[in-house]
């Protein structure tokens, strides 16, 4: 079976979904952002190819050296190499960006269709807890969870607490939006001949529904990327992240929060932070040609 | 508006409710034994009395019972007392909102003054070379996380240029003064509403877009008004009533940023003190800090609310 909006595009030929690509394809700055981020995950998956030098290893005849031919970002106090720690840092950077939207993603569509589709208390209860969760402020919020869920796990696996505890409270906004879209189409004639037919209630949403969000969903999923990566960099800044020898982006700026480093090995902290600002940058020049293009609003 | 107050009012009561239970959840998960450092370090600290103690507070009831008796010390401002110091959480945190007050109220102010104006000029100069450099400015300002604002401002400010202080809220040994607060509070406050003046020059320039096309602007202009008051006063006054939920919705990322902020600049509020909590895994002064930072997103959340009412005939009659 073909989702009615598939099909829709097979018979048109020039449908929403066609209309929204080309608009997307003629944004330049969504051009570079897709290079820059295809280019980062490349460098990311290898890394061990790229980064010839072991980024945990200390070289102690080689500490605190500036960007040279051997070390094209310099070392770090111990002499560990800056560009090889950038390179996997952004590994665990980009992971956690991937896994913790999509869980938030997953949890957010599911409770935004229900919520929408059954309406009622099941709905009330869906918004409330939305509003509860968005009460809190997200860094606050996740560095008050993350000690508790590191407590509960073994410390290797602290990372993936970390995904969890990101994954877990960043759905709501996403849960609203898809609520406040199924609120609508449940009312539209595709759907209620589709129940018609006999379809059951968790195909009209998940075969029926869903597709007609899919815009607004991947919009957030784009923004949700950057803005996961830009808690992972801020939990580890402040000591409670991926914690070290493990580089991240947001442990090697955390080194700078001594005024030595800051002043005297600028090196070590700007290459991590470029890295973060150009990710970070590149995702939301393709979220925002993406929210551009799927808008109604504009033609 | 009375009534619609009310029921603003009304509808965030659950809401609250939910903020104290998601945060007692958080508590009992806590490792060790948290509900202990609610009673009072004066009843003594041995063993044997907290376990007497823990007996007589309820703690050792079912988990509905012992939400119910941490909710009522809550209330009476009983948020528990520091790990090892036993000073009252609530205390501690009363003391240091004033910090994080001035700080957050000045880069809101900073935002709103620098970020609309170049919004509405932005906006008036769609797609001109200006438009788009400011445009350029506001994706670097919200991709970039306060902390690396904050150390380059550092790096650059404070120990290259030598023209602020490193860090703290008066100059150590000297009297305090007006001058030398301003002083301190300058460079983290601009760093803490970079990302501000970024989403206020955002939607403000958003916003003029779409009142300026509206046909009682068209109206406004073939009446023969000046450019100026066209703009000034009826597309302006009109574009800036969604900009008074920007301001609202903002508050848990400036509290947020607050954190980091104040970390580096070892400024002495709210969120260097729950940042000290964290890291020494002080659960009680963490969870303080938890709800009184999310009843007050809350707090704010229902102001704008209100704010947004009397400011636009249409919601309230909705």
């Amino acid at each position: 079976m073909q989702s009615p909006a598939s099909a829709q595009n097979l018979a048109t030929g020039n449908s929403t979904s066609r209309r929204a690509w080309r608009r997307f394809r003629r944004s330049k700055l969504a051009f570079v952002g897709l290079v820059v981020v295809a280019l980062m995950a490349i460098l990311a998956l290898a890394a061990p190819l790229v980064a010839q030098q072991d980024p945990l290893k200390n070289d102690l005849l080689n500490r605190s050296k500036p960007p040279s031919a051997e070390h094209i970002f310099g070392t770090d106090r111990t002499g560990r190499d800056v560009f090889s720690r950038t390179i996997y840092g952004g590994r665990i950077s980009l992971l956690v960006g991937l896994v913790a939207v999509t869980l938030s993603v997953s949890i957010g569509t599911v409770l935004g269709l229900v919520s929408g589709f059954y309406g009622g208390l099941v709905d009330n209860i869906v918004m409330r807890l939305t509003d509860v969760i968005m009460a809190f402020p997200p860094i606050i919020i996740i560095m008050a969870a993350v000690p508790i869920v590191a407590n509960l796990l073994p410390s290797e696996a602290t990372i993936y607490g970390i995904m969890a505890v990101i994954g877990l409270l960043t759905w709501p906004q996403l849960a609203r939006l898809i609520r406040g879209q199924t609120l609508v189409l449940h009312g539209a004639e595709y759907v209620i001949a589709a129940q018609g037919l006999g379809a059951s209630k968790a195909r009209q949403m998940f075969v029926h529904i869903l597709p007609q969000t899919l815009a607004s969903l991947l919009v957030f999923a784009t923004f949700g990327i950057a803005s996961a990566i830009l808690l992972e960099a801020g939990l580890s800044f402040l000591g409670q992240g991926v914690q070290p020898p493990t580089p991240s982006w947001g442990n090697m700026v955390e080194t700078a929060r001594s005024l030595d480093i800051l002043e005297n090995l600028p090196w070590t902290w700007a290459a991590p932070g470029m890295a973060i600002v150009i990710t970070v940058i590149s995702i939301n020049f393709i979220g925002d040609a993406l929210r551009d293009a799927v808008d109604p609003k504009s033609k | 508006m009375v009534q619609y107050i009310l029921r603003r009012v009304l509808i965030n009561i659950p809401v609250l409710i939910g903020i104290t239970l998601a945060v007692f959840l958080l508590i009992s998960l806590a490792p060790g034994d948290p509900l202990s450092a609610y009673i009072s370090p004066e009843l003594g600290r041995d063993p044997a009395t907290i376990a007497a103690l823990r007996t007589k507070f309820g703690f050792d009831q079912p988990l509905p019972v012992r939400y119910l008796n941490w909710l009522a010390q809550a209330l009476q401002g009983n948020l528990g007392y520091r790990i090892k110091t036993y000073d009252p959480v609530w205390a501690v945190i009363l003391q240091r909102i004033p910090a994080t007050l001035m700080l957050m109220v000045t880069a809101l102010g900073i935002g709103i003054v620098v970020g609309v104006p170049l919004g509405i000029f932005s906006a008036l100069r769609k797609y001109t070379l200006p438009d788009m450099v400011l445009t350029g400015g506001v994706f670097l300002g919200i991709s970039t996380p306060a902390f690396l604002v904050g150390l380059g401002s550092l790096f650059v400010f404070s120990l290259g240029l030598r023209l602020f202080p490193a860090g703290g809220m008066h100059t150590l040994g000297r009297d305090e003064s007006v001058i030398d607060t301003i002083h301190h509070l300058a460079l983290p406050a601009l760093i803490l509403s970079a990302n501000y003046i970024a989403s206020m020059l955002r939607y403000t320039r958003a916003s003029m877009l779409d009142v300026i096309g509206e046909q009682y602007v068209i109206t406004a202009r073939a009446k023969g008004l000046p450019e100026r008051m066209v703009i000034l006063k009826h597309a302006l006054s009109n574009a800036l009533i969604p900009i008074v939920t920007v301001i609202g919705f903002s508050i848990p990322n400036l509290l947020a940023g607050a954190v980091f902020t104040e970390t580096i600049f070892a400024w002495p509020g709210m969120g260097s003190l729950f940042v000290d909590g964290v890291n020494s895994r002080d659960f009680p002064l963490m969870m303080g800090v938890t709800l009184v930072t999310a009843t007050a997103v809350l707090f704010f959340n229902l102001l704008t609310d209100i704010a947004y009412a009397l400011i636009n005939p249409k919601v309230r009659y909705a």
